[in-house]
């Protein structure tokens, strides 16, 4: 009661606290060494943070996904006294590696740990699955606002729709600015060689595909069937949620006025697609064994294998620049196949954080949060280790790297609290062309931010079906991986089969249950 | 123990099973051998040669980079071999202790219940409650989280091996226990003095089989073990492997942001190679100690006289 | 009639009781670590939260069972489950059989230890790595196999495009990573027989075929059916490591390779459902269990003490 009743006093206070607080920490942080010690903090009888009381100490504990690396808790232990001061909290970080996360993450909440932070991520790092278990605890507007002003004033309402189940919010997405479409690093020496001056749509792209399989020898066009390629090509998007990480229900994201969901084996485009994808496959345009490669991405464009490495662009930057390196004759390059279409933003729920239900101190823990996520001397700590050791400012935004053997850049589960208001952009000495076309085509693409279509914040809630899900999970495999890659013998009868199978599986039930909660959304915006 | 060859004189049948068993065990033996000189010498290869051609049987492009990196630290690796051996031994005589002295119960026809008692532990090999509530059980009831008993227990004692041993004692006569009680033997003094000495090779299989278990176990280790000080060998081994299989489901993702990619460290293929071989170096190493109890026969009929 | 039985328990108690207390310890070990997490069976009829824990989550009867007969894959999973493990048993049991009986009858000492050593090998070697080592073996581009083929001028097979081919594959590797280990079992069995019995023969002038089917093979029969049962009590659970990692996610070929493990495995990949992970388990128990009981029965119409129980 009294706690609530301090609470709702404080609300009022927040918006000058806060500067207050960003302003006292930043002068603070300048006389660390100096001596205004965690300790003598301690003494203070009462301790605000925002307007909150935060008097009684915590140690909070936050799950993060990866390794540790050498320089973490020498990074952390600065963290933490910025937080020991701030708000009277330290926060102490476990590592959950990407060998055991798939384990462990379910066994903490089954066996009710009482952690309060932990990474997650939709899709592809439990936040579907904890959620529909019960492991997160629910986020409020009010309780955001009221503990991290400065995530809320982050976070673009869009993601917060991204993030909702059933309308609520289990997480805090980041906020980066990422693409949803890959691109393509290509050998330009190829290129040259066939008259093209580049790969910018999907005529282009087949048209180089079989010309690499027909005139080279030892070499592939591609890793793969170029499935995503085509259906983004056609402005279509997966839908989140749903099963097979949404590629079996599309839709059409460059045209907001379409509401429906298409089906692809009701799509004519996907037989289409299949019947080129043979052609290709048949042509030599991958290898037969795409499906049990267990080849890193890079690996074959590198070892001069494969004439092109489809990835998402900085992946594409890096490796095009390792190719040229080591061979300068292959003129490495990076090129868009769809470029004709707006970009599409990836949902900002790809990398987040959450709060465990059972966590004892729920409002710190989103407190410390906030500091990850807004107070730039934290971010700048958690994203680019220790200044002067492992980077340097240049200007405002921008940063030099050191030395990164330590705590290097990205390499320590921080993306859950990406901000991009805030975060600093590398200084690259010394540019190669390619690094040049990077940056154009980065440049070109942020300038060309698609209209918002109501579905890119939708997320389907897939609790109602779950046996059709994991139903349809099951008899998908069999047809559809060999189907996007062209490797059956008949793309007419295996469409149909695959078609038998996922009815029998109950995908009709899932669409049904798609539209209605579709529906539900559109009528609640 | 070479008795009843000496006995057997060398006729055709003789000469024709010689043939047939040097060419079928040194084939065996190959095929086994093939793969793993090509671990091997793939252990000591540069990565772009492996990427390029694949494995081969001799090393391409010598180096050893790949266990450069294994020892970058050398006493971690020491201590996991501490921490192995130390577990292996531990367990390998506490349940070889506990399998055989139940194994012998159950051979006994003269024990009533031990149909009942055999099924009794049967019935645990078909159904099992799955991980949440053993995991619950070794952390919550008994709060074995970051200690060694969570490593040891867990694999102590397998129905597998218990029915194994219980075979081979089976085998053994009924006139030496009968004849043993009749001189007044107690039950521990039958098993310890007459039983255990007769099957030394059914203890050196079981105990190996259990040493085996715990030479090769990560997977306990993963679930109970934070502190790096405390992991056992296989445990690094597992730890790169799995990742493999978390960057493929990454890859295949189109929601997964690029900088998480890049963070995985996946190992390369010469390091899963060098890994496989510091993981196993040692037991197959050990294992010709085992060997010359498989390599003598027993003759009962002197104990029996 | 009560009393005379709780009697006759109370006299049976006291005869045994130095075999009830040598149980002791194994007893109390299988009921802590084994039966007490054996109560999870009830998440299969469950629907699992964390917030409700293995007790507190609401019953939901039978619909974790129903996402695997409505996947269509069902009937043919279990039959690639059951026929797999039937001829791994028995190929196995074979293959294990042949290699301890010749390897006794090497004599040369070294050749002996050496072979049997190097046939422990592959069992070190672990699925994942089994499963490189096979795509190198395998693969059309670059693999061993073919360019062997080619090298004596045949056609290359695209061998992860060809579904027929797996169950040799799938079967070779089976035997070649258990070879070793399973041998041993019927090495040490071999090493049990007494070996007067051999001089008996040898002295009636048995010649070494029939020493090895009349005396070898009938004494090692009981470890033999031991084995037998104990891998029939898994025969409706595949070996997801091995086929996971040889066959991957390679739909083409699933016909031929897919099995319950592997089935469930790709279905709850997405929601990783607790109840629905619990009721294929059991699916598997259950059968196993049937199966066991029916084979059981059928060895002690042959000879009671070959029973498991």
């Amino acid at each position: 009661m009294r706690k609530n009743l301090r609470r709702a006093l404080a609300i009022g206070l927040v918006s000058t606290m806060t500067m207050g607080t960003v302003v006292g920490c930043s002068s603070n942080k300048g006389d660390d060494n100096g001596g205004t010690q965690a300790n003598a903090e301690n003494v203070q009888n009462k301790k605000e943070y925002n307007g909150i009381d935060v008097s009684e100490h915590v140690d909070l504990t936050m799950y993060l996904l990866g390794e540790k690396t050498p320089d973490f808790d020498e990074v952390y232990g600065e963290i933490n006294k910025i937080l020991e001061e701030k708000l009277n909290a330290t926060v102490n970080v476990e590592f959950l590696s990407w060998g055991e996360h798939d384990t462990k993450y379910s066994l903490l909440f089954s066996s009710e740990e009482k952690f309060d932070l932990i990474f997650t991520a939709s899709n592809w790092a439990h936040y579907e699955e904890t959620v529909s278990l019960g492991g997160f605890q629910e986020l409020t507007e009010d309780f955001i606002k009221q503990y991290a002003p400065g995530i809320w004033d982050a976070v673009p309402e869009v993601a917060w729709s991204q993030a909702k189940i059933d309308g609520k919010v289990y997480m805090v997405p980041n906020y980066q600015t990422e693409f949803d479409q890959d691109i393509l690093a290509v050998r330009g020496d190829l290129l040259e060689k066939y008259n093209m001056d580049g790969i910018s749509s999907w005529e282009e792209l087949k048209e180089f595909y079989y010309k690499v399989a027909e005139n080279e020898d030892g070499i592939y066009a591609s890793n793969e069937g170029p499935w995503y390629r085509y259906f983004q090509s056609q402005g279509y998007s997966v839908t989140g949620g749903t099963p097979r990480g949404g590629e079996l229900f599309l839709y059409n994201t460059q045209d907001p006025d379409d509401l429906e969901f298409q089906y692809i084996l009701d799509w004519d485009g996907f037989t289409e697609y299949c019947k080129e994808a043979k052609k290709m496959a048949d042509a030599g345009c991958w290898s037969p064994d795409v499906l049990n490669s267990t080849d890193e991405r890079q690996v074959p464009f590198l070892n001069g294998k494969s004439a092109t490495m489809t990835w998402n662009i900085g992946s594409c930057r890096t490796y095009a620049k390792e190719a040229n390196a080591a061979n300068p004759d292959w003129k490495a390059t990076l090129v868009d196949p769809i470029e004709e279409n707006t970009k599409k933003v990836k949902p900002y729920t790809g990398n987040g954080v959450a709060i465990n239900v059972n966590s004892e101190n729920k409002e710190r823990a989103m407190m410390v949060l906030n500091e990850f996520y807004s107070n730039p001397d934290v971010y700048d700590l958690s994203m680019l280790g220790i200044e002067g050791k492992h980077w340097e400012a240049v200007g405002e935004d921008q940063y030099k790297e050191l030395d990164e053997s330590g705590f290097g850049v990205d390499q320590n589960c921080n993306w859950g609290w990406k901000n991009d208001n805030i975060n600093r952009k590398e200084v690259i000495e010394n540019p190669t062309t390619v690094d040049e076309e990077y940056e154009a085509m980065d440049k070109l693409w942020r300038e060309n931010i698609k209209e918002e279509h109501p579905y890119d914040g939708f997320n389907f809630d897939a609790t109602k079906v779950t046996t059709q899900v994991a139903a349809v999970e099951a008899a998908v495999g069999t047809y559809y991986n060999p189907l996007i890659n062209g490797l059956v013998d008949d793309v007419d009868s295996s469409i149909e089969q695959l078609k038998k199978a996922l009815e029998n599986a109950g995908i009709n039930q899932i669409l049904d249950e798609l539209n209605r909660q579709a529906e539900e959304y559109i009528a609640q915006r | 123990m070479e008795v009843k060859s000496n006995k057997i004189k060398a006729g055709k049948d003789r000469i024709a099973l010689t043939i047939i068993s040097y060419s079928f065990c040194g084939l065996v033996a190959l095929v086994c051998l093939v793969p793993f000189i090509m671990v091997l010498s793939g252990s000591f290869s540069s990565e772009s040669a492996i990427a390029n051609n694949g494995f081969s049987l001799l090393p391409q492009d010598f180096s050893l980079e790949a266990y450069k990196t294994i020892f970058k630290e050398p006493i971690v690796v020491i201590r996991a071999y501490a921490t192995t051996i130390g577990l292996t031994l531990a367990g390998t005589v506490l349940g070889l202790l506990l399998q055989t002295m139940t194994a012998y119960v159950l051979s006994r026809k003269d024990f009533d219940w031990r149909n009942k008692f055999s099924f009794f532990f049967y019935f645990t090999t078909l159904f099992s409650g799955g991980l949440v509530p053993y995991y619950l059980l070794i952390t919550k009831t008994l709060g074995w989280k970051n200690s060694y008993l969570a490593l040891l227990f867990p694999l102590l004692f397998s129905v597998y091996n218990l029915l194994i041993m219980k075979s081979y004692i089976m085998n053994l006569p009924d006139s030496l226990i009968e004849a043993a009680k009749i001189d007044g033997c107690g039950e521990v003094r039958i098993l310890f003095q007459i039983v255990m000495p007769l099957i030394k090779p059914a203890l050196a299989t079981v105990g190996l089989f259990i040493a085996l278990a715990y030479w090769n176990d990560w997977y306990n280790a993963m679930l109970y073990v934070d502190k790096e000080e405390m992991y056992p060998l296989q445990y690094f081994l597992y730890q790169q492997v799995n990742n493999i299989e978390t960057y493929k489901k990454m890859i295949a993702n189109n929601a997964v942001s690029s900088a998480v990619v890049n963070a995985m460290s996946l190992p390369t293929q010469t390091l899963k190679m060098a890994l496989t071989i510091v993981v196993t170096g040692p037991i197959v190493l050990a294992y010709p100690f085992v060997q010359r109890y498989f390599v003598q026969g027993i003759t009962i009929g002197a104990v029996k006289g | 009639m009560k009393k005379n039985k709780k009697a006759t328990f109370g006299k049976k108690l006291r005869k045994n009781r130095v075999f009830l207390l040598m149980l002791l310890p194994a007893v109390l070990y299988t009921l802590v670590f084994s039966y007490y997490p054996m109560t999870g069976i009830v998440l299969a009829f469950k629907k699992y939260s964390y917030t409700g824990g293995i007790w507190g989550s609401p019953w939901n009867g039978f619909d974790n069972f129903k996402f695997f007969f409505q996947s269509g894959q069902a009937g043919l999973v279990t039959k690639n489950t059951v026929l797999y493990n039937i001829m791994f048993i028995l190929v196995g049991t074979f293959f294990q059989i042949a290699v301890a009986i010749l390897l006794t009858e090497i004599r040369n000492k070294t050749f002996r230890k050496t072979a049997q050593s190097l046939m422990f090998l592959p069992y070190f070697i672990s699925w994942v790595i089994v499963g490189v080592i096979a795509f190198n073996v395998l693969s059309a581009d670059y693999g061993f196999l073919n360019r062997v083929i080619e090298a004596f001028g045949g056609k290359p097979i695209s061998f992860y495009t060809t579904p027929k081919v797996w169950p040799f594959i799938l079967l070779f590797f089976n035997i070649w990573k258990g070879i070793g280990y399973g041998s041993v079992m019927y090495l040490a069995a071999i090493m049990g027989i007494d070996t007067s019995i051999y001089e008996a023969a040898a002295i009636d002038g048995a010649n070494v075929f029939q020493r090895i089917f009349k005396i070898t093979v009938p004494l090692i029969m009981p470890t033999t059916i031991i084995l037998l049962l104990l891998s029939v009590g898994g025969i409706f659970k595949g070996n997801f490591d091995m086929f996971y990692n040889l066959v991957g996610s390679n739909g083409l070929l699933y016909n031929y390779t897919d099995v319950i493990d592997t089935l469930t495995f790709r279905a709850l990949i997405s929601s990783k459902d607790f109840g629905m992970a619990a009721a294929m388990g059991l699916y598997q128990s259950v059968l196993c269990f049937i199966t066991v009981i029916l084979v059981n029965k059928l060895v002690g119409k042959y000879d009671k003490d070959y029973t498991l129980f």
